[in-house]
């Protein structure tokens, strides 16, 4: 069912524990040993994934996507690369035909010239100049995809979880500032795998607690401190009593402070150069 | 220094990997023949060989035709099909079994149904055919009813219903098929409009959308419900116009003898009935042609029809104004349906298919990229045609 996620791809083949996604990266980085490539600085980790996150943001920018465009193609890229490794396509290639789809997807469609200019503008040197390329690569997408092209994200369940809350307790109404914050931290969790491990739901609520639990010197604080931890409570006890899986959303927090952890360790030009490499390993 | 071959070649060490593991996913079926041409491609009945299974295969259109030397992006609705087939699992949808993608062209598998209901029609229009049953009548429009119940509470609008797209299968189970102009209207980023111009054959259309509407709303699948219903009565289309083209300015016309055939039957929409009516851009083109009075009862007396539930189901239908049109799931609970004779979850009863099977060609060569012939048309599938075009 597209509109339902309990009964989506995205719910029944594409989810995955932590556990089968890293066998699902061993398993890639085994047929790369396979085919010759040992150097571990070569290897898939959760600052390659900050790169490739980058790559997609900058692209779209600058075609001006749409938030769910990037987000779909986030997802795309996920599941890519549980299956084929970056030593295998032209990552710059990959990521502009993942743009690409998900426009189609999600019903913004760019021409593919279009996408192919741009995207030679950014990337000069690393992307391939013939747009039938794209074309070519889109096909392999959506076989690696066996097809499952809709995505569902948090955004639809961060606004239900708002009207929720809102009509529950007054102080459960969020400011403006703060329901910014929430969508900046689901918009971030699309640079690690979580949005691979958890319902759209538990993301949302996720970074719901993360901004207004953890952060919250971030934000202006809308009443007195003494209300800060009294509203804390009435949020705590409405998530209690919501049929939420609270253990999923401890974990998926965990990921969230985990991935922001990483996120000031990571080193742009550092990784830059060793994606860099992976254009320069001898073909076949 | 970078290696060009990351260029050139940017998928090389895939495409190596790949070229071990693949076996031409085709090979899998037997093409026992071509079916038809569709808007979007070219449809093969075929077997699978592991299975024995009966399906029909889908064959994309390329964008450009003699493309086929180099690749094309995928089309936007074959990207839409994929999608939302893929999503879709209902006993009234037609269900997708694999999407290959295979020499440059893009292909998908579905369970393949013997009939369509344009067939099953075409069938009755012979003079010394026996009439339609009343209950496979009655079946076929509860079951098209309930796969778009399930479609539109999935936020799908159809969008091109029409007999040609509600196939039938062997055992008596309708299928909704051609989901190559659905869209998800839950949360669309684009208004519906603004991705094609060209949505639901002419006969079928909507009086909102013959108005200049270019708002899509599941309310349009529904008055197509009710242009099919009276076509299964009727045994012919019964908003028969003529399709004004669009001239050289790219203006989208107004489709006058479309809206003549609606209104000749169900009278002239007035304010009172439909209060939105004049704001919709081709009002003023309604309103200086002349003014008709609703004579639907006449028609359905004049078919031969008895039944008043069926006449207010029918009215429901062609209710013009799309706000308070019935939905798919009102309809189900119509009263029709609780009388005799009930719908049936087998459109023919307990019996086999009484019409013929489809008719296949014996091209099988589904790689080809050109058109090949036309299957064999008979007296009244041409003489339809002609009226069309």
């Amino acid at each position: 069912m597209s509109a339902d996620y309990w009964r989506s791809t995205q719910r029944e083949r594409w989810k995955f524990t932590a556990e089968q996604l890293s066998k699902l990266h061993q398993e890639v980085s085994h047929n790369d040993l396979k085919s010759g490539i040992d150097d571990p600085c070569q290897a898939w980790d959760d600052h390659i994934r900050i790169y490739i996150y980058n790559l997609v943001q900058t692209l779209g920018q600058r075609l001006g996507c749409r938030r769910r465009v990037l987000s779909t193609a986030h997802v795309y890229l996920m599941r890519i690369f549980t299956k084929i490794s970056i030593h295998e396509m032209n990552i710059f290639l990959l990521v502009t035909t993942a743009v690409y789809v998900a426009g189609k997807t999600e019903e913004q469609p760019q021409h593919i010239r279009t996408i192919s200019n741009e995207a030679r503008v950014l990337w000069t040197d690393y992307m391939p100049s013939e747009a039938t390329l794209i074309a070519e690569c889109e096909f392999y997408m959506i076989e690696e995809l066996h097809g499952c092209l809709i995505v569902h994200h948090p955004y639809r369940s961060l606004s239900f979880l708002c009207e929720s809350m809102a009509d529950t307790h007054p102080w459960l109404v969020l400011s403006n500032e703060e329901f910014q914050g929430i969508w900046a931290v689901i918009n971030d969790s699309y640079a690690s795998d979580i949005p691979l491990m958890y319902a759209p739901h538990i993301i949302a609520t996720s970074a719901l607690y993360m901004t207004l639990v953890l952060r919250p010197q971030l934000i202006r604080p809308p009443r007195p401190p003494d209300k800060i931890k009294a509203r804390i409570d009435v949020l705590a006890s409405y998530l209690g009593k919501s049929a939420i899986d609270l253990e999923k959303i401890a974990e998926c927090v965990q990921e969230l402070v985990s991935l922001y952890a990483r996120w000031e360790t990571y080193d742009q030009r550092q990784t830059h150069l060793r994606v860099l490499k992976t254009l320069s390993l001898e073909k076949p | 220094m970078k290696d060009p071959s990351s260029l050139t070649q940017p998928m090389a060490r895939y495409k190596a990997r790949k070229q071990q593991e693949r076996r031409d996913p085709l090979e899998n079926y037997e093409i026992l023949g071509y079916i038809a041409a569709g808007t979007y491609g070219r449809v093969f009945k075929a077997k699978s060989k592991p299975t024995g299974r009966l399906c029909a295969i889908k064959k994309f259109k390329l964008d450009k035709e003699g493309a086929a030397s180099y690749y094309t992006g995928i089309s936007q609705s074959a990207v839409r099909e994929i999608s939302l087939c893929r999503e879709l699992r209902h006993e009234n949808v037609v269900a997708l079994i694999q999407v290959i993608l295979e020499d440059k062209s893009t292909y998908m598998v579905f369970d393949y149904a013997e009939h369509d209901l344009l067939q099953i029609l075409h069938h009755h229009c012979h003079p010394d055919t026996p009439p339609l049953a009343h209950f496979t009548a009655k079946s076929i429009v509860y079951q098209i009813l309930n796969g778009l119940d399930y479609l539109h509470r999935n936020w799908v609008l159809h969008r091109d219903l029409k007999p040609a797209n509600i196939m039938i299968t062997a055992n008596g189970v309708v299928k909704i098929g051609d989901l190559g102009l659905a869209r998800l209207f839950s949360d669309p980023l684009q208004s519906l409009f603004s991705g094609d111009k060209v949505v639901v054959t002419i006969w079928y259309r909507a009086p909102e959308l013959l108005l200049g509407g270019r708002h899509y709303t599941p309310a349009i699948d529904l008055w197509a419900v009710g242009c099919i219903f009276a076509e299964i009565l009727a045994l012919r289309p019964i908003f028969k116009g003529e399709e004004a083209k669009m001239d050289s300015k790219k203006v989208i016309p107004f489709q006058k003898d479309q809206v003549q055939k609606v209104v000749e039957v169900l009278g002239t929409p007035t304010p009172a009935q439909w209060p939105n009516i004049t704001v919709y851009p081709d009002y003023p083109n309604l309103q200086v042609m002349n003014v008709h009075s609703n004579r639907l009862e006449k028609w359905y007396r004049a078919i031969g029809q008895t039944s008043i539930a069926g006449l207010n189901l029918l009215r429901a239908l062609f209710d013009y104004n799309p706000i308070t049109r019935v939905s798919a799931a009102e309809a189900m609970t119509h009263p029709f349906f609780s009388e005799e004779p009930r719908a049936l979850s087998r459109v023919f009863g307990e019996g086999k298919s009484p019409y013929p099977a489809r008719r296949i060609t014996s091209d099988t060569n589904v790689k080809a990229n050109g058109a090949p012939k036309r299957p064999h048309q008979s007296t009244t599938v041409s003489s339809r045609k002609k009226s069309k075009v």
